[in-house]
């Protein structure tokens, strides 16, 4: 471990202090004369007549699915365009291109098929 | 020194959050306390000499996995009738028994000799060019089956997801016709 | 690890992170004076201390006193701790990431090489990806914990946008590794060099594109503010009041500082100054601060003058004699400049650390100035711009975004591999 790592753990500490440090800051300073009405959850004025939770439309969880499989591949691809350049230079660039070809076309067909399926299209 | 403490710090961490994993009702403070928990892996990784692996893992488990089931947590909250803790059958006698399994390994782990007591500095995950290298190369064929895993992975859900949209098609004619 | 060691690297986090903390109102000031310019008006310039108005940034100051004085309204039935912990955790995520972000170039004092930077992280560029999707969290929390309708389905479609455009982020990443061969910002803005065709804006153009642009999502700026559309929209924020609101404005002002020098870094070279080279500057340190020394006295005694000169009596308190008090000191600068540069000219000019010394300080200015005029980008798109509708941002994402993204790449290899 060196230098350089202790000063990123100083930089998220000092971050994170400062941000929460702020929150609370916010939270002593700030005056209080709140009435019990103001404490109700906004709903435009209104009661609140529903808990947010609960049946939702499944494209925010589609989004999140796909979301998840694409992020493995960009995380897949980071180590790969890494060595790229290295191997590149050592004469091994086209195998790598190739690799890389048929793992972004197996992607390209996720996305088609999403696309295809209508998994992309918001309004339906 | 420092690195004794990182360690211990980040280990503390990683156990409290995820007792608090297991001990949460709520699922949502549940979620949460497992983020934290796979956020002080995270560091542990970093404290390793392993920059690369670190920010992986936050950025796929923490940032991508963990944020799904938020969602899933999210969309499928019952209300407070739905945080009541829900005991399995047997549930106690097959925990004890996951217990002592894990005992027994990480005994089995430490005692039996080739135990490796902490990783040498400067190994391959340390570059990520040189561990690039390994998914390009030696591992060349487990990288693409991660594409085809991937491929298939989506193909299921797009399917599951859509299911029955077919069936439902005549309705939406008729609403796209009224409107 | 000695006593050493821990403070340098202890001065390296409380430097780089008090810069991107003192830019925060310097950003939202140039919004503010941007916004008044753009709408053909004068926007900030009253609040002062003791006269001094400093063209309106006071007035970031006053906002920040009178945001942190208002009352903090915490609906009922929220979870409290979670509630603190979504605009602290926008915070984090937006400032941490500028651990891997370099402010000067590699500079050579007593035998050793020392960069502006917290650390040259072998996994930069991938460490400030992390860091930064840690922000889908803030939005949740926020959304969530706030126990109203509005403000879950508000979370929910801005947590859905900022994870579709952190892939598009992520793509556009993965062409610079390939072009530079490393993960490091310090290498891929070293690899740029000072050859201004040789920069990445110009060798990957596709993938600035779609960087610019799912940096505008990710800190939710317009044409892509759907989280916070103040116009139209209720937000994942509508529970937040006071400072604990503002955080969340103040997350995304260091998104865009930290956004902005990661671009200068990846796209427009960091620290480089086209077709002047860390060495040549290095080399011909004597004849550069020559030159610069008169040119600083004049243009202090000049702008000094021209600053003096707008001397009027019009609000009657000390506000007035703002224009003297920094006019005058400035011209008296200049003019002390100009006297000293006869005994201590040749002095200074023939120190050891003169190159050394000049290089870092064009280095750093290269990388503010390139910081602030891509922040600059921010402000004029802001206020000149309409805002998508959401299905538009969803479908700009995954339909446009992504597959460029996957092209470049593809595309990036097999040039890459054509030239060898």
């Amino acid at each position: 471990m060196g230098q350089e790592f202790l000063a990123v753990i100083i930089l998220l500490i000092i971050a994170a202090l400062t941000a929460v440090g702020i929150v609370a800051a916010s939270a002593l300073i700030g005056r209080r004369v709140s009435p019990e009405e103001r404490n109700i959850p906004y709903e435009c004025g209104l009661d609140p007549a529903s808990r947010p939770f609960g049946r939702f439309p499944i494209k925010f969880f589609l989004v999140g699915v796909l979301f998840l499989i694409f992020d493995v591949e960009v995380v897949f691809l980071i180590p790969w365009a890494a060595a790229f350049r290295g191997s590149a230079s050592l004469g091994n660039g086209a195998v790598l291109a190739v690799e890389l070809v048929v793992f972004v076309s197996l992607l390209a067909l996720a996305l088609v098929f999403a696309w295809a399926r209508g998994a992309l299209e918001w309004e339906r | 020194m420092i690195e004794a403490i990182l360690f211990y710090f980040l280990a503390a961490c990683a156990v409290v959050s995820a007792v608090g994993t297991i001990t949460r009702i709520n699922p949502l403070m549940s979620a949460l306390w497992l983020v934290a928990a796979l956020l002080s892996l995270a560091g542990l990784y970093g404290a390793l000499a392993a920059p690369l692996v670190a920010a992986i893992q936050v950025i796929v488990a923490a940032g991508a996995v963990m944020v799904l089931i938020l969602f899933v947590v999210m969309m499928t909250d019952r209300g407070p009738e739905g945080m009541r803790p829900r005991a399995i059958r047997f549930s106690k006698m097959l925990g004890a028994l996951a217990a002592a399994y894990l005992a027994i390994v990480m005994i089995v782990a430490v005692a039996v000799p080739p135990f490796v007591a902490s990783p040498a500095s400067g190994g391959y995950y340390e570059s990520p060019v040189t561990l690039g290298g390994f998914v390009a190369g030696k591992y060349a064929a487990a990288f693409e089956l991660a594409g085809v895993m991937l491929l298939v992975a989506a193909l299921s859900v797009i399917t599951i997801a859509k299911w029955g949209e077919r069936t439902r098609s005549d309705d939406d004619d008729c609403e796209e016709a009224l409107s | 690890m000695n006593a050493m060691d821990i403070s340098i690297a202890a001065a390296r986090a409380v430097v780089i992170f008090g810069l991107v903390l003192s830019l925060i109102p310097v950003l939202i000031w140039m919004e503010r004076k941007g916004a008044a310019y753009i709408q053909d008006r004068r926007g900030p310039n009253r609040a002062h201390i003791l006269g001094f108005r400093l063209g309106g940034l006071v007035h970031m100051l006053a906002d920040a006193l009178k945001l942190l004085t208002k009352e903090e309204v915490t609906a009922a039935g929220v979870m409290k701790p979670l509630v603190f912990l979504a605009p602290a955790l926008a915070f984090f995520a937006a400032t941490a990431t500028v651990a891997a972000v370099p402010f000067s170039g590699p500079i050579s004092v007593a035998g050793q090489t020392l960069t502006l930077e917290v650390a040259n992280m072998k996994a930069g560029l991938v460490y400030v990806l992390a860091i930064s999707s840690l922000g889908a969290y803030a939005l949740l929390l926020a959304g969530v914990t706030s126990q109203t309708s509005y403000s879950f389905l508000g979370a929910m479609r801005a947590a859905s946008q900022f994870i579709s455009y952190e892939l598009a982020l992520g793509m556009a990443a993965l062409a610079l590794f390939l072009v530079a061969g490393s993960l490091s910002l310090t290498d891929i803005a070293a690899d740029q060099g000072a050859v201004l065709w040789r920069w990445n804006a110009f060798r990957q153009p596709l993938a600035f594109l779609i960087f610019m642009a799912a940096l505008f999502a990710e800190a939710s700026r317009l044409p892509f503010d759907l989280p916070e559309g103040d116009s139209e929209i209720v937000g994942y924020h509508v529970e937040y009041s006071s400072m604990r609101f503002a955080m969340f404005f103040m997350a995304e002002y260091a998104h865009i500082i930290v956004g902005s020098a990661v671009v200068a870094a990846l796209f427009f070279g960091g620290w480089n100054i086209p077709f002047a080279d860390q060495g040549l500057i290095a080399a011909n340190a004597e004849r550069i601060a020559a030159v610069a020394w008169p040119i600083a006295a004049v243009v202090l005694m000049l702008a000094g003058a021209s600053i003096a000169q707008r001397f009027k009596k019009r609000f009657g308190d000390l506000r007035d004699y703002e224009p003297v008090m920094i006019g005058l000191p400035m011209m008296i600068a200049g003019v002390t400049l100009a006297i000293l540069y006869a005994p201590l000219g040749d002095v200074i000019l023939s120190t050891r650390w003169l190159p050394a010394a000049v290089t870092f300080v064009l280095g750093f200015t290269a990388v503010l100035a390139k910081t602030l005029l891509i922040a600059s980008v921010f402000v004029w798109v802001r206020w000149t711009l309409p805002r998508f509708r959401y299905d538009q941002v969803m479908a700009f994402g995954w339909k446009i975004l992504l597959p460029a993204g996957m092209l470049n790449l593809v595309v990036t290899a097999a040039i890459m591999l054509y030239l060898g």
